[in-house]
């Protein structure tokens, strides 16, 4: 079954398709459908498209003609079947002592719900990765417990480092270089998730699914060298679909 | 070839932007005013998407190692070579061993230097324009710049119209979230000026005033340079060339690719106001 989506102009050349405004698995399998298509098939006149929660943005080339596209994608375009017979599941290990997870205090003590307890419910779930944004390779995760949701903070701060593990609402995510930001920062991991010098330069993509886990500080610096000098193997599985 | 011996503000390699990489979270970049650069790139017969060198308001002082063709594209940047004033948008054969100095505008943001040629830099992403995260080199003070030794087309004659930029009127089209203001919030926003904050940069233009009434957070969507977004607050922010590809704030409006080019070169404390198409 196909959930159409609304068309909406998005400037000179791009255009956005819209799907109810929510986050839901249901959505997120149908925008990635409809990325997948227009990739393949319009790559003549389509520069990029990119995915969010409820929509997709398609930008378009100076030469491709927006109505003659609209007017296609009007007429009911036949979606390509994403054939996904297996999903990765990505191990991040994390250390969440305070001196890494800033804001854990300031969560338990708001939320009334222990340190360790928000730990063991970050660690619980498994998140799907519904598309990267904010920063090269951010990965937005959903999923989150609800009990452990937490309104972003009022004021960002100047600098969060690579490797937080934030949590903005009902969305956790990883700070894949040091910037400025607003999540709650509740630990960090010694891994790369951006590296311009891989052949995919992102360690996740949409589609997989994130399980962290807790590490200690001293397993904290153990991995990050092995990852510094590029002998670290990353933990993951397939799971079939 | 030059050497750096004076960085001038926010001086970048920049050319036409990294397409393609926004649904990893990457940035478009690339020239803010790209009519302004391609002019330049143009004159010196370059591909459009030379890279260039982007500085704002005070431009670089540069030692020529080399004897060069450049063009320095910008409006009001005094500039000169061993003393003697050059002019801008125009080409100017520098002699190697001698100085080039880009001076101070006080009526536009960004000028551009571009060489025959165009800069060598290292392309990232297929692009060699600036952006923090990626390892394009800074421009620094005793930074050796390299040009391409390629050859090049039949130079262009092309002529600029520096009037373009005293306009102030930015034309946009109708966001994503446009149909959730209100008439009174609609009638407000295409009749006031908006002044231009100095703490504008690459990534968005902000504004001292606000207008009386915000919009609520939108759940994260696709953004792109030119967007308008309305904060709770009632702050508009026009996001600009290293915007991140997705954003949390309603979309108002969208400016048209001239009216991006007329933004970038506002100064702070002008004002500007949008006319819708």
């Amino acid at each position: 079954m196909s959930i159409y989506p609304k068309i909406k102009d998005f400037g000179e050349q791009a255009l956005l398709l819209e799907w109810n405004n929510e986050i839901s698995l249901t959505i997120h399998k149908e925008i990635m459908r409809y990325k997948h298509t227009i990739d393949s098939r319009f790559q003549s006149i389509v520069i990029e498209t990119v995915p969010t929660y409820a929509s997709l943005a398609i930008y378009l080339n100076k030469s491709a003609n927006k109505e003659a596209f609209i007017s296609e994608l009007n007429s009911g375009l036949l979606l390509s079947e994403i054939i996904q017979k297996s999903q990765r599941i990505i191990h991040i290990p994390v250390c969440y002592e305070i001196e890494y997870g800033w804001d854990l205090p300031e969560m338990a003590h708001k939320l009334n719900i222990p340190i360790d307890e928000i730990i063991s419910r970050h660690i619980d779930q498994e998140y799907p990765v519904y598309f990267l944004g904010f920063l090269p390779g951010f990965p937005y995760l959903g999923g989150l417990d609800p009990k452990i949701a937490f309104q972003r903070k009022a004021t960002p701060r100047k600098q969060v480092d690579k490797g937080s593990v934030g949590i903005a609402g009902s969305q956790t995510g990883i700070y894949t270089m040091d910037s400025p930001g607003g999540w709650n920062i509740i630990g960090r991991s010694p891994l790369n998730f951006f590296d311009v010098s891989q052949e995919n330069p992102c360690l996740l993509v949409p589609g997989d699914l994130v399980k962290f886990y807790k590490i200690s500080r001293k397993l904290y610096e153990e991995i990050y060298f092995q990852v510094k000098n590029q002998n670290y193997s990353l933990r993951k599985e397939v799971r079939d679909v | 070839m030059f050497s750096v011996l004076q960085t001038g503000i926010q001086t970048t390699y920049q050319d036409l932007g990294r397409l393609g990489f926004r649904n990893m979270g990457v940035p478009l970049s690339g020239v803010m005013d790209r009519q302004m650069a391609q002019f330049a790139n143009t004159l010196l017969g370059n591909h459009l998407n030379a890279t260039v060198i982007e500085f704002t308001l005070v431009g670089p002082i540069l030692e020529v190692l080399e004897t060069v063709e450049v063009v320095i594209a910008g409006i009001g940047f005094l500039s000169s070579v061993g003393g003697v004033e050059v002019p801008l948008n125009e080409v100017v054969k520098i002699e190697k061993g001698s100085v080039l100095k880009i001076g101070t505008s006080s009526q536009t943001m960004r000028g551009y230097l571009a060489v025959k040629g165009g800069f060598d830099v290292i392309e990232i992403l297929g692009s060699s324009s600036y952006y923090k995260g990626l390892p394009i080199p800074e421009i620094e003070k005793g930074t050796t710049l390299e040009i391409k030794k390629i050859k090049i087309t039949q130079p262009n004659f092309h002529s600029f119209n520096t009037s373009f930029y005293e306009s102030s009127d930015l034309k946009v089209t109708k966001g994503p979230e446009f149909e959730l203001l209100d008439e009174r919030l609609k009638q407000e926003l295409f009749n006031s000026f908006f002044k231009i904050n100095p703490q504008s940069n690459r990534m968005a233009t902000l504004f001292d005033n606000t207008v009386s009434k915000g919009l609520k957070e939108i759940i994260t969507a696709p953004v792109q340079p030119g967007t308008v977004q309305l904060t709770p607050s009632g702050g508009l922010v026009v996001l600009m060339r290293d915007s991140q590809a997705t954003g949390g704030y309603a979309r108002i409006l969208q400016l048209q690719p001239e009216a991006f080019c007329l933004l970038s070169q506002k100064i702070p404390a002008t004002s500007i106001g949008f006319k819708l198409i």
